[in-house]
């Protein structure tokens, strides 16, 4: 009779194991966040870290530093950001630009020198990110700083910046030459 | 009863009549259209489930970009657009191969390279152009013994298909092959 129940509550808890896996969000597909919401010069606290959005463009043309400038029939969103880093170490590898139809851009790589990257607890990182978005997609679009990944509880701090845009865009016609990332002490 | 036994008899063979009766009014011994492997235009945007890929040119070349001799390379010039909803990091692989008719085989390693302006990935809908890389004969090096350059080859377009599984839901993997572009062959080997 003991083992009989042992079988059972083992077979139980295979089958809770089994529904919790099918039914449970892919935490790297919906990882759930505790937004602090900001607007472009004011600076908006999470827990870890502190950030300010300082300057937005849109241009058609921005020069990496090296070879020809990159210039895009869409638009790049050079945007300057200071990021407090707070408690400990960040990579600051998950800055991303968020439309109001909910897709996701990345900062183009081409521009590494002058993104976000590993910054330790006391320090400020300064850095120009350059997102290339088509034109009909900036109106309401915000900056998100996420957190590296999930926190204990499943919940990830994140800041979101309303960038300001909105239709119609004006873009630049101007060159824009983003300057290398650099790091202070807060 | 012999009636009924002659009813019997006939009438397996009165339902296979019928039965092709309803084939033929169906039109089912009509002559098949014909059925095959897809041919697209050079620069036609082909639409796959997370892509869309226009093929633009082929060229053979046995020199990297930064002009240092490399093994005979067919160099595919693709338009890209990914339709995602969030930047993905490299073009999914399997979805370009290159058939040459007649000669020897292209590697099936696929070596994606930058194209243009563009290092990094690949933003929702925004087109741009890749690049891809296959050695051709595969295996060759840069001391291969020089191998005749047909005047053209084939890109083979492939889509993907879901392949999710416990550990990850956005998995894909490649699929059969769609269609592909008959391209001219640019050679531009310089040994």
């Amino acid at each position: 009779m003991t083992r009989l129940r042992g079988v059972l509550g083992l077979l139980g808890c295979l089958v809770l194991a089994l529904v919790v896996a099918v039914v449970a969000p892919d935490p790297a597909q919906d990882l759930r966040r505790r937004w602090t919401d900001g607007e472009v010069g004011a600076w908006a606290a999470s827990p870890d870290r502190v950030a300010r959005v300082g300057a937005v463009s849109v241009v058609r043309s921005a020069d990496p530093g090296y070879g020809q400038p990159f210039t895009t029939g869409q638009a790049l969103v050079v945007t300057e950001i200071d990021v407090q880093v707070l408690h400990r170490r960040t990579q600051l590898s998950r800055v991303y630009l968020s439309t109001r139809d909910g897709q996701q851009y990345d900062p183009r790589s081409e521009f590494v020198a002058a993104g976000p990257s590993l910054t330790q607890p006391g320090f400020t990182r300064h850095s120009t990110l350059v997102f290339e978005v088509p034109l009909r997609r900036l109106d309401g679009a915000e900056l998100v700083v996420d957190a590296d990944g999930a926190s204990v509880d499943g919940y990830a701090d994140a800041i979101r910046v309303d960038l300001g845009l909105r239709d119609p865009v004006r873009v630049g016609p101007e060159t824009v030459t983003p300057a290398e990332s650099t790091v202070t002490t807060t | 009863m012999r009636a009924r036994r002659l009813a019997l008899r006939w009438a397996p063979i009165l339902a296979v009549v019928v039965l092709l009766a309803l084939v033929a009014a169906a039109g089912g011994f009509g002559r098949a259209s014909g059925v095959g492997p897809r041919r697209f235009e050079i620069g036609e945007p082909v639409e796959l489930r997370r892509w869309v890929v226009a093929v633009e040119s082929v060229e053979l070349v046995d020199t990297t970009s930064y002009d240092s001799p490399s093994p005979p390379t067919l160099r595919v010039g693709l338009q890209v657009t990914w339709t995602g909803t969030a930047t993905e990091d490299l073009l999914s692989t399997g979805l370009v191969s290159v058939v040459v008719p007649g000669g020897p085989a292209a590697s099936a390693e696929v070596a994606e390279m930058r194209a243009g302006q563009y290092s990094g990935g690949y933003d929702p809908d925004v087109a741009r152009p890749a690049q891809l890389e296959l050695v051709w004969p595969a295996g060759a090096d840069e001391n291969a013994p020089h191998v005749p350059a047909p005047a053209s080859v084939q890109v083979v377009l492939s889509d993907e298909r879901p392949a999710q599984n416990f550990l990850f839901a956005d998995q894909w993997a490649a699929g059969s092959p769609l269609g592909h572009v008959e391209v001219p062959l640019a050679d531009r080997r310089t040994r």
